[in-house]
């Protein structure tokens, strides 16, 4: 991509990055020696740092960068993202104050902690932590190819991909090694900040200056290209996307151990009221730039976004390299840096946790100091860093398809996590869980579009009535879960009382 | 393709409210609207 401005653009991003190093470097020497601090900041989060980290971890180089392409692709109604991002912040509060309860009383650092507690089963321990570990790879590699495609583009074409994925991401890596969860939430904080500047000024930016206002932007589109005005995707898929995107993400362990670490209940449930605004009105400009992209292409103003970079991922890099000066541009790729960087270091971080306190710690039967747990904690982002970056080397897909897939593998835990947060009184049992999850992630695999045809199902069975294939899964999940829970032995009354019984009186009163 | 009734008449017409497609300016009415129940829900209703 030839882009003159790149040398000033290409000095922002690299300011952008000493600063982030140097937080990085702050929160090191802040560092306690213990897994409790490592991996949870000693539970002491408060509102404001919390607020910051949940929100530019839940948006990834998926709402800077995709969402922008999608807007350009079909239109206004990618607006609908907005439903399942306030859920999102809703479930804060639904689930997130009762992971707080439970973690905070019982000492968890991971999901599978609460669950294998619940349902009594190391095997079910071992299993969650994998499914977690296996579907948080690809998602990880989505956000090293969001930080090549930035670079790439920053640096004028300069800097080929592959370099710029691995080094943007070894930075990354570095910085969670060395300082843990705080590293992570203190760089989220900036990050968090300047993402939200940084699209909200883009994306009028844009409008103002190719059809001086978004009113203008809609009426041209009105005019030269109306289906994009219109919503012409298959509802059942959106409402896939829309439980996906919201129950799929929070399951994930870098926003579930997230919940365990706030200062108390009371920050979880302000963060449930308050997250939405920022978690849904991200995709305001998002849209502002997806469909002025889209009208200044029809306009014959901008050459045609796939066909010339070869994604829609490119659509704002490709609209700001065209019409905005090189500071402004470098101030606005260091934010779509941030955004993926932000989720990065939490999901390298989260895959650490899971894999040093679930299978090394739990299931390995370690008796092993706390300074070896925070070494092996260390070892393990760095390998989180080495599959990301190798995955992305290859370009496994497009962003959006591999978020929903991830997000899709992770849902497969809902029927669990319900049973053991909410006092139904219908109980799900151990054995139902374990075949549940199995049953569940093997469907998802089959039926989701590009990985189902190439594990040879026939590709008139990919989401079928277009409900995408990670749905199908929830659904034959939850019926394998009620049907083994009528013939297999319910959880103990001492384990209901230690959950739910507690979760009632802390949050109801006796 | 699955399609609700409704939203077929309004992909036919493409109707503009206060400047903005209708599609448009329905789903920013609503998000305003959960954001302000979220947080009076949370202020008057979710316990702790």
């Amino acid at each position: 991509m030839e882009y003159a401005g790149w040398p000033v653009a290409l000095t922002i991003m690299v300011i952008y990055i000493l600063i982030v190093g140097i937080l990085g470097y702050f929160s090191f020497r802040k560092l306690q020696i213990n897994i409790e601090d490592y991996f949870l900041v000693s539970r002491t989060a408060g509102f404001l740092i919390l607020y910051f980290t949940i929100v530019a971890t839940y948006h990834s180089a998926y709402a800077l960068l995709t969402s922008c392409g999608v807007f350009y692709k079909v239109g206004v109604f990618f607006w609908a993202a907005g439903t399942w991002t306030f859920l999102t912040g809703i479930l804060t509060y639904l689930f997130g104050a009762r992971f707080w309860y439970l973690g905070k009383k019982y000492g968890y650092i991971t999901p599978a902690d609460l669950l294998a507690d619940y349902y009594e089963s190391d095997l079910l321990r071992g299993i969650v932590a994998v499914v977690l570990a296996i579907f948080l790879i690809p998602y990880m590699a989505v956000q090293a190819m969001g930080l090549g495609y930035i670079f790439n583009v920053a640096s004028g074409g300069h800097i080929p991909y592959v370099i710029g994925t691995w080094v943007l991401l070894f930075i990354v890596a570095l910085y969670a090694m060395a300082g843990g969860l705080r590293a992570v939430y203190w760089t989220d904080f900036l990050q968090g900040i300047w993402m939200f500047v940084a699209i909200w000024i883009a994306g009028i930016f844009v409008a103002v200056k190719l059809f001086g206002g978004v009113g203008n932007v809609f009426h041209t589109l009105l005019e030269v290209k109306p289906k994009l005005l219109t919503v012409h995707v298959p509802y059942t898929y959106w409402f896939s996307l829309g439980i996906i995107f919201s129950f799929g993400i929070v399951m994930q362990p870098h926003l579930w151990m997230r919940y365990y670490t706030a200062r108390d209940p009371h920050t979880l449930k302000w963060l449930g009221a308050t997250t939405p605004i920022y978690l849904v009105f991200i995709y305001v400009p998002a849209g502002f730039v997806g469909l002025t992209a889209a009208a200044a292409v029809a306009k014959g103003m901008l050459p045609e976004i796939i066909k010339t970079y070869g994604s829609p991922d490119a659509t704002l890099p490709a609209l700001l390299t065209k019409t905005a000066p090189a500071w402004f541009t470098g101030i606005f790729l260091a934010g779509a840096s941030a955004a993926a960087m932000s989720t990065a270091d939490s999901q390298m971080h989260a895959f650490s946790a899971v894999v040093t306190r679930d299978l090394y710690q739990k299931l390995g039967k370690k008796e092993v100091t706390q300074e070896t747990l925070v070494k092996q904690g260390r070892i393990w982002v760095f390998i989180s860093f080495l599959l990301a970056a190798i995955l992305a080397t290859f370009k496994p897909g497009i962003i959006f398809d591999i978020v929903a897939f991830s997000g899709a593998g992770a849902l497969q835990l809902l029927p669990a996590t319900l049973g053991a947060i909410y006092p139904f009184r219908f109980k799900f049992t151990r054995a139902a869980i374990i075949w549940g999850i199995i049953a569940g992630s093997i469907v998802t695999l089959l039926f989701t579009k590009g990985l189902g045809t190439k594990l040879g199902m026939p590709a008139h069975l990919m989401n079928p009535w277009g409900f995408h294939g990670g749905m199908i899964g929830l659904f034959v999940n939850f019926i394998v879960v009620f049907l083994v829970s009528l013939f297999t032995e319910k959880p103990s009354s001492e384990v209901v009382e230690k959950f739910h019984g507690y979760l009632e009186k802390v949050i109801y009163g006796e | 393709m699955t399609q609700w009734p409704v939203l077929k008449a309004v992909n036919k017409a493409v109707p503009f409210v206060l400047g903005m497609p209708f599609i448009y300016a329905w789903l920013t009415f609503w998000y305003i609207m959960i954001v302000i129940g979220a947080i009076i829900t949370a202020w008057k209703v979710w316990k702790p």
